[in-house]
């Protein structure tokens, strides 16, 4: 089929000119369609590897089952971030804690009193290769 | 069996403030039943629950790690709203433990523009030493959470 376009008043140069414009406008659109679909795929894949991270996290914190284990605490105050990263405190105080997980979920937690972690632990018979306790040490080196 | 010796852990803030649920995993700011790890935060986030985004790896504390922001509005019936992000350095290589984690917080807002520029850091960890269990299991040996201080700089 072919249209005249001169009827509509366009022709010679209006027409080349017409016709890059129109040219101009598919390409435009199609760079837009482009960009807009490589965003999606880009965050598309965002949100994939934040899910496999996440699912990554979960796995180890489930895998890690049952055990206890005792530790020292110190509270305190510091000067700075790094001086907090590298424990360089100003003053500071040590508590023994206690961390049990039985089944995922938390048996006990930090500031036990001395007498809880004298008690006889629910989870000292652990299935084979499960993680069970570790001793507790100094607060500082 | 491989065993750790101690957590070495400080925890800095104001002597009135009230001590929170602490693990050696969640360091008093995961809440109740770890509800805020990176795992819960970024998938509840994926389902809707406020924003996640991946701002690719990066250095930190000499390991390769995923940099990863959660946004988040909480709405509490008598309090008001509070904007929460989170921001977390993730170690793929040991568990995706996080080697920082950094929590900034908005005092009550209205209406739903929230900048994250705008928000105030309220508490960042630092595990600063990773064991792994005999079945293949990362665990935080030694840490630190240190929350901000109104009068003190940390």
């Amino acid at each position: 089929m072919v249209y005249n376009l001169a009827v509509f008043g366009i022709d010679g140069p209006l027409l080349i000119i017409a016709g890059r414009l129109f040219l101009s406008i598919g390409l435009l659109m199609l760079t837009d369609h482009s960009k807009v679909a490589a965003e999606q795929d880009s965050r598309a894949t965002q949100d994939r590897l934040c899910h496999d991270i996440a699912v990554e996290f979960l796995a180890n914190r489930q895998r890690l089952g049952d055990f206890v284990w005792e530790f020292t605490r110190s509270v305190g105050r510091v000067d700075s971030l790094e001086d907090a990263r590298r424990l360089h405190f100003r003053e500071s105080y040590s508590m023994k804690g206690v961390w049990a997980i039985r089944g995922g979920t938390v048996k006990f937690e930090l500031l036990c009193p001395s007498e809880d972690m004298e008690r006889p632990r629910p989870d000292e018979k652990l299935e084979p290769g499960v993680w069970a306790s570790v001793g507790c040490g100094s607060e500082r080196d | 069996m491989t065993v750790s010796t101690a957590l070495r852990g400080v925890n800095i803030e104001p002597a009135t403030a009230r001590l929170p649920v602490q693990t050696p995993f969640s360091l008093g700011v995961m809440g109740a039943g770890e509800e805020f790890s990176p795992g819960n935060l970024i998938l509840a986030a994926l389902s809707g629950e406020g924003s996640v985004v991946h701002l690719g790896q990066v250095t930190r504390h000499g390991r390769i790690v995923d940099q990863v922001e959660v946004f988040q509005r909480l709405d509490y019936k008598e309090m008001g709203s509070f904007a929460i992000a989170t921001r977390m350095f993730l170690d793929r290589s040991q568990g995706s433990l996080p080697l920082e984690l950094e929590i900034l917080g908005s005092d009550i807002i209205d209406g739903d523009d929230v900048d994250v520029d705008d928000l105030e850091p309220v508490a960042t960890v630092f595990i600063t030493e990773i064991g792994q269990t005999d079945n293949g299991c990362w665990y935080p040996m030694a840490g630190c959470r240190v929350s901000v201080d109104g009068d003190a700089p940390y």
